[in-house]
């Protein structure tokens, strides 16, 4: 259809291009905030009056969002506990199946989780147990809305991460938060911006024959100014610089791998892509993949959002969680050996996220919405090896499991590590719980 | 609005744009005449459309073993529909039912069922609505993607019982936990025959049981159970705000749902007067600016430009997955979202190279290509279904690109991914 001559000539993933692209980047970005600036009437020197003070450097946060409500249950299996047989008769994990973790005797992991359980004897994993917003919702988009915005019964339309952005740094930067997989309403703030990469094998801009990649940039960016009054029409055109700059940041690590397939590349993970032959093709780990290259070109992202789906095991729920578990550890386990190998393991944490756990009595082939569910924190900030809360299967809510640990605990605990402001951001203050080292 | 401007507003919200010199016939018919023969072709005489499915085979299918050229087909099909049909409206009603009572492609494995449901969806479009909601709660994908086919008696499933209340037809808020089962309950026993593809009611399985549902006694099956939804207070608005918002845009005002609403409950939740209410005010001026999404973008553009949709159908599928937005296969039950989410970094990129690829296809005398050529910057936002113009930005730029026959290709890529071909 189109050439696949690459629309801004940035050749695939060179030294040199990939500092021209941060330089190009940078002047695309100062001509964006003089634009909003100029737009919304406010002081054109005064850009900084914005911002608030600088983030600390060099710290990544990474949310993998599990969609569609994740069965903790059996994600961390309860031991000893005949309750949780009673009511999962075809879905429980046999004792004698879960993966048994290094001091830890009350749980053991899903036996699909395998390849986290290294990184737990290795004191890099955390979970939390019996996890949720104090009233949240078996819907799923009114759960999710609580954990995206983090503060329950307020008209606040803004998320968690959004308004860190907007209190740290320059919300105006979109490379300071990216999603990944889809967008996020975590990252929506009043100013905050950031870059969605739906598939990372494919954030290329392609340039049709006959033109060239310089005058057709220059021609998009024309459509961004002067801005229209139609609040619509300036965003729309406002897509277009915001789009060419992440681009020209970004090609670098989204630019398809030579040799692909064959694992030569030195910054994928030794394992990555290591499925069953006849397996189904890894989700999260390619996206995760992303998210390591991306931190590695030290673009000054702070917040990656990694989205996955298909967590809703309504039925055939024997069939599909394994599946699904599995994929999230071979990512997570990719990833984390990708930051390691980069040098970077004490600069990332990685954090597991999704909109609701399932109800504890199975519904004959699957389990159906429910409250409280399971996390994991990941990386070599975690603090120690341990579960925190609890799942207590002897006082259902409804048939769900009752929230014992609010999600802003963990929230708080991953921005005080990103350096702030915490309380501010979530309208309170919560248990930091131990969770991660300062 | 002058009436070519309020002819090309009808075809950008309640239709999928306009082909070359189309307006220019409507002008001619006028805004009432061409309104009518969107809202009730029948009556109007109007040209039957073509089954866009008819030349799909769909015989002989083995459901565990469905080919991707058949799955593509019934989208590329569709699209086709969308491009060629005589009645837009008719077409338009059918893919927001769709993006309403949302099912998909990755859950349903068999085509049959896919193309039931949109030749239901099509065909109950502009009825009543408890005629639509009572055939959506038994049709044979819809039992699949949210496990009616797993919902028993003594094994109840929940998953539709939620989302019929949530998502398609009150709200959240309008309903209790309560609710959901004593409905999850009533709507027990059907399932679907996987040899056919058909839906059928197997009374061993179902839950006769009286139940209390959403504050009426004695609801025991599918027709009581949507008796008690349609008869909320809170369903005429749920679903004239879910239309108005799709036709006006997002900041449409709500004094102007809720008095649509009280019309839509006292017609007996009837859809085509409610619709015919929407364009009027509409084109009365209660339409709000709105960001469009990537089918009727991709749609309207391919009219305008001459490209058939359905010629290279892998082409056409690609790229409208890597714009997020392919038919029949939604991100999850909610449907696809609307707004700035259509303004990201991955949904620009595909707009700007889906623009490309077709201003490369247009031919030589096509009206688009022939003004950009020309470097007539009004005729070409009016042959790109934008008689008023662009804005001065998009001038600006456009006219960087300077004119000439070498130079149309860049002109035309540039307008259709331009902001103003977004925001419609």
């Amino acid at each position: 259809m189109v050439s696949r001559r690459q629309f801004l000539a940035l050749g695939g993933g060179a030294t040199a291009a990939a500092a021209a692209a941060v330089g190009g980047t940078a002047l695309w970005r100062t001509q964006m905030h003089e634009r909003v600036n100029d737009s919304f009437g406010t002081d054109p020197t005064g850009a900084s009056t914005a911002m608030g003070p600088p983030a600390r450097s060099g710290r990544v946060l990474v949310v993998v969002q599990l969609g569609g409500g994740n069965d903790g249950l059996n994600t961390l299996v309860p031991l000893g506990d005949g309750r949780y047989h009673d009511n999962r008769p075809s879905l429980g994990v046999a004792e004698a199946d879960a993966l048994t973790l290094t001091g830890l005797t009350t749980h053991g992991l899903h036996p699909a989780l395998a390849p986290l359980a290294g990184w737990w004897d290795r004191g890099r994993l955390a979970a939390l147990e019996g996890i949720g917003l104090p009233g949240q919702s078996r819907s799923h988009f009114q759960a999710l809305d609580t954990w995206w915005r983090a503060a329950p019964g307020e008209a606040q339309r803004t998320g968690w991460l959004g308004r860190w952005l907007d209190a740290v740094g320059d919300p105006s930067d979109p490379l300071r938060a990216i999603a990944i997989g889809s967008g996020s309403p975590a990252l929506l703030g009043v100013e905050a911006t950031s870059t969605v990469i739906q598939d990372p094998t494919d954030f290329t801009l392609r340039v049709p024959r006959g033109v060239t990649a310089d005058e057709l940039t220059a021609a998009f960016l024309a459509t961004a100014t002067p801005m229209s009054g139609d609040s619509l029409l300036a965003a729309a055109q406002q897509s277009f610089p915001a789009t060419l700059a992440a681009v020209a940041a970004l090609q670098p690590a989204l630019s398809p791998v030579p040799g692909a397939g064959g694992g030569a590349d030195s910054r994928a993970p030794a394992d990555a892509g290591a499925v069953p032959p006849d397996g189904p093709a890894p989700v999260l780990a390619p996206l995760l993949d992303a998210a390591a290259r991306i931190i590695d070109l030290q673009l000054g992202t702070e917040v990656i959002v990694v989205s996955i789906s298909g967590f809703d095991t309504h039925a055939n729920q024997a069939a599909t969680h394994p599946v699904l578990l599995a994929d999230v550890a071979r990512g997570i386990d990719g990833f984390l050996a990708s930051i390691e190998a980069q040098g970077r393991a004490d600069d990332v944490v990685l954090m597991t996220t999704s909109e609701f756990g399932r109800r504890v009595g199975e519904n004959g082939s699957g389990t159906d919405h429910g409250q409280a569910s399971v996390q994991f924190v990941a990386g070599a900030p975690v603090a120690t090896a341990q579960v925190v809360g609890t799942s207590d299967l002897g006082h259902l809510d409804q048939g769900d499991l009752p929230i014992a640990v609010d999600t802003r605990s963990l929230y708080a605990a991953a921005l005080d590590w990103l350096g702030g402001p915490t309380d501010d951001v979530l309208g309170g203050t919560y248990d930091r719980l131990g969770l991660l080292r300062a | 609005m002058d009436d070519r401007s309020a002819l090309a507003w009808l075809a950008r919200r309640a239709g999928f744009g306009l082909a070359p010199n189309e307006l220019d016939a409507q002008v001619v018919a006028g805004v009432v005449s061409t309104l009518d023969r969107l809202v009730d072709p029948d009556r109007q005489g109007v040209a039957p459309a073509p089954d866009p499915w008819a030349t799909l085979d769909l015989s002989g299918i083995d459901p565990r073993n469905v080919s991707n050229e058949l799955r593509g087909g019934v989208i590329s099909g569709w699209l086709g529909a969308m491009a060629t049909t005589p009645r837009p409206l008719m077409e338009w009603m059918r893919w927001f039912w769709h993006g309403h009572f949302v099912t998909s492609q990755t859950v349903v494995h068999d085509p049959r069922m896919i193309v039931t449901q949109l030749r239901m969806l099509g065909d109950l479009a502009m009825g009543d609505f408890r005629t639509l909601l009572r055939a959506v709660t038994v049709d044979p994908a819809m039992l699949v993607y949210l496990d009616g086919t797993r919902n028993r008696r003594h094994q109840l499933n929940e998953n539709y019982a939620r989302e019929v209340l949530e998502l398609f037809s009150l709200g959240i808020g309008s309903f209790s936990e309560d609710d959901v089962g004593s409905s999850a309950h009533a709507f027990t026993g059907w399932y679907v025959d996987v040899r056919t593809g058909e839906s059928r009611f197997a009374a061993d399985r179902h839950d006769d049981t009286l139940q209390q549902y959403l504050g009426r006694a004695g609801v025991h099956d599918v027709e009581t159970a949507i008796d008690a939804i349609v008869e909320q207070s809170a369903c005429a608005p749920f679903i004239t705000a879910r239309l108005a918002r799709a036709l006006l845009g997002p900041e449409v005002d709500s004094g102007l749902i809720d008095r649509l609403a009280g019309e839509f409950r006292q017609s007996g939740l009837q859809i085509r007067p409610l619709v015919r209410s929407i364009l009027e005010v509409g084109l009365d001026g209660a339409s709000t600016s709105m960001i469009t999404t990537p089918v009727p973008w991709a749609v309207a553009a391919s009219r305008a430009t001459g490209f058939d949709l359905t010629a290279r159908p892998r082409e056409v599928i690609n790229a409208l997955r890597a714009a997020g937005q392919l038919p029949t296969v939604a991100p999850n039950v909610g449907g696809w979202p609307s707004g700035p989410a259509w303004l990201t970094s991955s949904a620009t990129m595909a707009r700007v190279e889906m623009s490309g690829g077709l201003a490369a296809a247009a031919a030589i005398d096509n009206p688009a290509r022939v003004a950009a050529a020309a470097g007539d910057l009004d005729g070409l936002a009016d042959a790109l279904g934008r008689p008023e113009g662009f804005e001065p930005a998009t001038r600006a730029g456009l006219r960087s690109l300077g004119s000439g026959p070498d130079r149309s290709s860049a002109v035309l890529t540039v307008a259709l991914a331009s902001p103003d071909l977004v925001v419609v």
